[in-house]
């Protein structure tokens, strides 16, 4: 491999592991205080590419107003998805399998309704900021890879200083560590679960919309980012955000360096062996002391 | 003996009832459902006894029909053998590839389960899709020889409708079996509390994983009877939304009788012929009930019929004088 390769790869391979860490950490917010993990977590990053294609390559929209409208309209579907799904199943403490096969229903209803609006044929969206290659250290990358880093990183940074130094993002910390404490101490867990689950559903939206002018938009996507971004999250231990992000980055840069090595049919088999590998190995995630999964 | 004579003969007249269903329909398409629907059942069968009863989910099974599938078609098409030995040669290939899997993957539970089959069940259709000189790829293999022991060939919708669901049958009674036996209860065990159940002296990891062995089988031999009916197979057939497809039979259908998993199938294969008009929603509904059926009535169709047809007997039997 020559240098200029390996200065793609590794930029294409953080763009993308960007994304899957933004994917991570949906699943992450809603796992640590639900112990619920959504299989319905994809459709949001497939409902948010579509409705950027739209809202910026349909009706013309700017940019930043597309993206603007887009993520409120997914967080909406997200409140919906709580309101409607998530609260009585958390409520009736409904066993895990349920909660799958219930979450598995809703990713059905809108994969259709993607597919009925948008049709089953991919749809292309361009980059933000023009379609021409852009030149790195002498390197070619694609130019979205830029816009992908940039926005990812600032929406991760902005995640840590949410939970950290937020009255919201502490609740959600406290109601992960113990619901019931937290409970006693005045925090209402009803309201640090709705909005975890937009968050995630925003998260997913915004992950969505990113990856879209490298890839595509297609209504039946959603299955793959919801494997994906479970596999960056397992990579790094479900609870632990800042795992989930580095997971992410792994989980793009392995993809790769993979897929330059064997073919790029190889995508989705090296990600979900990388997946079955840490599950067979290191449940916990790679980043957690044993025990603390 | 009484009751054991009661429930064959209650299988029986299912199956009597089941078996008049074309004549009634009399329809020439009815036969091709419920063809596919037998082979669905199938699988159906041998997840209701890994979901069902032991509480293991897998969403890689459509991965295991593939496979029973495609070893029955690369036998049989391309190496001119006979179908027993397709659809036998599939057995062992499944039975090894489901028992190394099985041994890591059963020590997970809940949501990594779920991944990991669902993962599993992705990576092998990703496979048969690039191993082109073996599969056909994306193309798929044709041609595949129809159905036939020694010199019996089979020909036609009602000689396939007869093999299918006479398989279905014998499985159905078996499962049932299994279900009143002691292995029935320690796999109802497992569901309920795994470390209770190890406590009394079972080796809980070998029977688990003896069940997902021989749901695996059921769904190579399901596949392989899929490829001799319909004489083509694709990756997207075996597709992880078959996988989904056949849990949702299982829990639409019921997971406290053992027939949930038949009016499962016969219900999914169904529906869209007569939602003709909603084909675009289909998928979209199914999830909707999907939703509706765990969070209301979450033991699924059957045991909502039975409760039913309970209610309904006591009205009759007891006199009304309420007032």
């Amino acid at each position: 491999m020559e240098f200029l390769d390996f200065i793609q790869l590794l930029i294409t391979g953080i763009s993308e592991g960007s994304i899957y860490a933004l994917l991570a950490l949906g699943f992450t917010l809603i796992f640590k205080c639900t112990n619920v993990i959504s299989f319905a977590q994809g459709e949001f990053a497939v409902l948010g590419s579509l409705l950027m294609i739209t809202f910026s390559e349909f009706l013309r929209l700017p940019l930043v107003i597309s993206f603007i409208i887009t993520v409120i309209a997914v967080g909406g579907v997200g409140a919906l998805f709580e309101l409607t799904t998530m609260r009585p199943l958390v409520r009736g403490s409904a066993s895990i399998l349920n909660i799958i096969i219930a979450t598995i229903g809703v990713s059905m209803v809108l994969k259709t309704i993607a597919k009925l609006f948008w049709g089953a044929e991919p749809i292309g969206l361009s980059s933000f900021g023009g379609d021409r290659p852009i030149e790195f250290l002498k390197a070619f990358v694609h130019p979205q890879s830029p816009w992908i880093l940039s926005l990812s990183l600032v929406i991760l940074a902005a995640m840590i200083v949410f939970l950290d130094y937020t009255r919201q993002g502490r609740a959600l910390k406290a109601c992960a560590e113990n619901a019931f404490a937290a409970k006693l101490m005045g925090i209402s867990t009803q309201h640090v679960v709705f909005y975890s689950v937009v968050l995630s559903a925003v998260l997913g939206a915004i992950s969505g919309i990113l990856i879209t002018p490298v890839t595509f938009a297609q209504y039946d996507l959603g299955i793959i980012y919801t494997v994906k971004g479970f596999s960056a999250a397992v990579l790094g231990g479900v609870q632990n955000p800042l795992g989930a992000m580095v997971g992410g980055i792994l989980l793009g840069l392995l993809e790769t360096f993979g897929v330059f090595f064997l073919s790029s049919g190889y995508k989705d088999v090296i990600t979900l062996g990388v997946l079955l590998l840490v599950l067979f190995l290191k449940p916990e995630g790679i980043f957690n002391p044993r025990g603390k999964g | 003996m009484r009751s054991v004579f009661l429930e064959s003969y209650k299988t029986v007249l299912l199956f009597f009832l089941l078996f008049l269903l074309p004549i009634a329909l009399n329809k020439p398409f009815v036969y091709t459902i419920l063809n596919i629907s037998g082979i669905n059942a199938l699988t159906a069968l041998g997840l209701l006894l890994l979901v069902g009863y032991t509480g293991q989910i897998s969403f890689g099974h459509a991965g295991f029909m593939a496979m029973g599938a495609y070893t029955s078609a690369i036998v049989v098409a391309k190496l001119n053998m006979s179908v027993l030995t397709g659809i036998v040669s599939g057995f062992v290939l499944t039975s090894i590839v489901a028992g190394l899997l099985a041994i890591p993957v059963l020590k997970l539970k809940g949501y990594y389960l779920a991944m990991a089959t669902l993962a599993f069940g992705i990576i092998f259709s990703k496979l048969v899709i690039e191993l082109k000189e073996l599969t056909g790829g994306p193309v798929g293999i044709g041609e595949i020889p129809p159905f036939s022991i020694g010199n019996l060939t089979l020909h036609g919708e009602k000689a396939y409708f007869i093999l299918i669901w006479s398989i279905v049958f014998i499985l159905y009674q078996f499962c049932k079996n299994i279900e009143a036996s002691h292995i029935g209860r320690i796999l109802k065990g497992i569901n309920i509390d795994e470390e209770v159940v190890s406590c009394l002296g079972v080796e809980v990891r070998r029977i688990k994983i003896i069940v997902f062995v021989f749901s695996a089988v059921l769904a190579s031999l399901s596949g392989s009877l899929y490829a001799h009916y319909m004489k083509y197979i694709s990756p997207e057939v075996f597709s992880a939304d078959l996988s989904v497809f056949l849990i949702m039979m299982v829990f639409l259908g019921g997971t406290r009788y053992v027939w949930g998993a038949l009016l499962g199938a016969l219900l999914l294969n169904f529906l869209p012929e007569m939602l003709r008009a909603y084909k675009d929603y289909s998928i979209g509904l199914y999830g909707l009930a999907l939703v509706l059926i765990v969070l209301l009535m979450p033991e699924g169709l059957s045991a909502f019929l039975v409760k039913i047809y309970g209610i309904t007997l006591k009205r009759f039997r007891t006199p009304m004088i309420q007032n």
